[in-house]
């Protein structure tokens, strides 16, 4: 692993989209996806290669077996030139950087570490695995990338030795971890893991998977569980880092939660500022309105875009009283990716649409924080 | 306008009563340490009347999981458990959810509230 090696920090380039358009794209929500698990052999610890080699361990569906057949995929018109979406950074950078206006885009990743229920040990191996390929396959091959620190967060010593160990990567700008159904974040277990993030000033960033059930569990079909699995597990997630206080004792992190949708966010603020209220004396070290602090400390990629037209965002902001809780993401590979000036046309106001498409993402991550806008 | 609301003797420790002071609609406390109060009988979140509630001491926290009696009081709401600061008539840590508090003293064996 080459920590030590230094990113140059881009300057964000011109869209090309004239001269009254935002002229810059962050991508919050790009998936980086392995071709096979032994890709990681090379950089997994010796000890754990027969889990791979001979017990046939898969990354992917890590707990209880994803029942769908019918899922959503890739998106159909992304080229093969470079060969499958997602897999080799030529395929990525073709498809981000030349066929579309991505000026910067953080990688998260399929391989949800922090989902496994059981072998810690081996869910840390290769959880470190997974980072020092990234680095070496991504991160260090192209300058426009910016990774994740994956974590085993049910360990959190082991978690804060991964977030010291590969945070020395000035191309790591988040801590990953997937917005399961069975863990509390804002339980104070968790609590070195923020610290971590917050010494190394990176985001903590949660997305669903495979393994995020909806509270039905798996429902009967995919398009059930496409629905619902996403918002119903931010939204559980994050009101556990609300009344749990999480928002308020690191009240200079920043929390995103990535694809889980947009228009459930005013009435959940209401709901919980109303609950605070109600029932201050059981959390009575809540220092702020939920609504305060998810605006202070907390924000949502926009991905999936498909439902919302432009009015309905801009209604959707107007509504929350600010434009700085939203960044752009497009969700690569996937078949509902969206693209930026489609999503996000010349319609909306100017300073509105830059800041979902760059400006809120250079003011959440710490460590963009030499890219020019 | 300052009206004498009752004999001091008269309203006892951890008590709330409802009255009307001209056309303003107040409650007069006392709290479990024998401070008096009286705030506006008026829930300022769907217009209940406070004086239907409970006076109690506030519980306070010094980090995560931490409880502790503050010394403090508040008039909770009967209808959504808000909480009202006996002293400065604010809701918790939301200072827009507010109820108007009036001055009350004590002279002479009575309770005396400004108000109006």
């Amino acid at each position: 692993m080459s920590t030590s090696r230094r990113v140059d920090t881009p300057t964000v380039r011109e869209s090309g989209m004239g001269a009254a358009a935002p002229t810059t794209v962050i991508d919050s929500d790009v998936h980086e996806r392995l071709s096979g698990t032994d890709v990681l052999l090379p950089y997994l610890a010796k000890p754990w290669h027969s889990y791979v080699t001979d017990y046939d361990f898969k990354s992917g569906y890590i707990k209880g077996g994803f029942p769908y057949a019918l899922k959503g995929g890739d998106r159909l018109d992304w080229s093969t030139k470079y060969g499958p979406a997602a897999v080799s950074v030529e395929a990525m950078r073709h498809h981000l950087f030349e066929e579309s206006d991505t000026s910067l885009a953080i990688l998260n990743g399929f391989f949800h570490f922090s989902a496994m229920a059981a072998s810690f040990e081996f869910a840390t191996a290769l959880a470190s695995a997974y980072n020092d390929w990234q680095i070496a396959e991504w991160l260090d091959k192209e300058p426009r990338l910016r990774g994740s620190v994956h974590v085993v967060a049910a360990d959190p010593a082991s978690a804060v030795r991964e977030i010291d160990r590969v945070a020395a990567h000035p191309g790591m700008v988040q801590v990953f971890m997937p917005t399961v159904g069975d863990r509390q974040y804002g339980d104070p277990y968790y609590h070195p893991i923020y610290e971590a993030a917050a010494r190394h000033d990176l985001v903590v960033t949660f997305h669903h998977g495979a393994p995020t059930p909806t509270l039905l569990g798996y429902p009967r079909y995919f398009a059930e569980w496409h629905v619902l699995a996403a918002p119903q597990a931010a939204m559980s997630q994050l009101t556990s880092l609300v009344f749990n206080g999480v928002l308020d004792r690191f009240d200079g992190l920043k929390f995103l939660f990535l694809e889980c949708s947009l228009g459930w966010l005013p009435w959940h603020m209401r709901r919980m500022d109303e609950n605070l209220r109600e029932f201050s004396t059981e959390v009575p070290w809540v220092r702020r309105l939920p609504s305060e602090a998810v605006r202070a400390s907390v924000r949502l990629s926009t991905q999936p875009m498909g439902e919302l037209k432009p009015s309905e965002y801009k209604r959707l902001v107007e509504e929350l009283e600010t434009d700085e809780l939203f960044l752009f993401s497009s969700d690569y590979p996937h078949y509902d990716a969206d693209d930026a000036a489609k999503t996000f046309p010349e319609s909306l106001p100017d300073a509105m649409r830059e800041a979902v498409l760059f400006r809120n993402a250079l003011a959440t991550f710490p460590r963009l924080s030499g890219v020019t806008a | 306008m300052r009206y004498e609301v009752c004999k001091s003797v008269d309203l006892s420790r951890g008590e709330m009563r409802g009255v009307v002071l001209g056309r303003t609609p107040i409650v007069v406390l006392r709290t479990p340490v024998g401070d008096v109060g009286a705030v506006a009988d008026r829930c300022p979140h769907r217009g209940a009347k406070l004086s239907g509630g409970v006076l109690e001491e506030t519980v306070a926290s010094d980090g995560i999981g931490e409880v502790r009696m503050s010394g403090e009081f508040h008039v909770r709401c009967p209808w959504h458990r808000f909480q009202f600061d006996a002293s400065d008539g604010i809701c918790g840590v939301d200072r827009r959810q507010r109820v108007r508090v009036f001055p009350a003293t004590e002279e002479d064996g009575m309770v005396v509230v400004e108000a109006g």
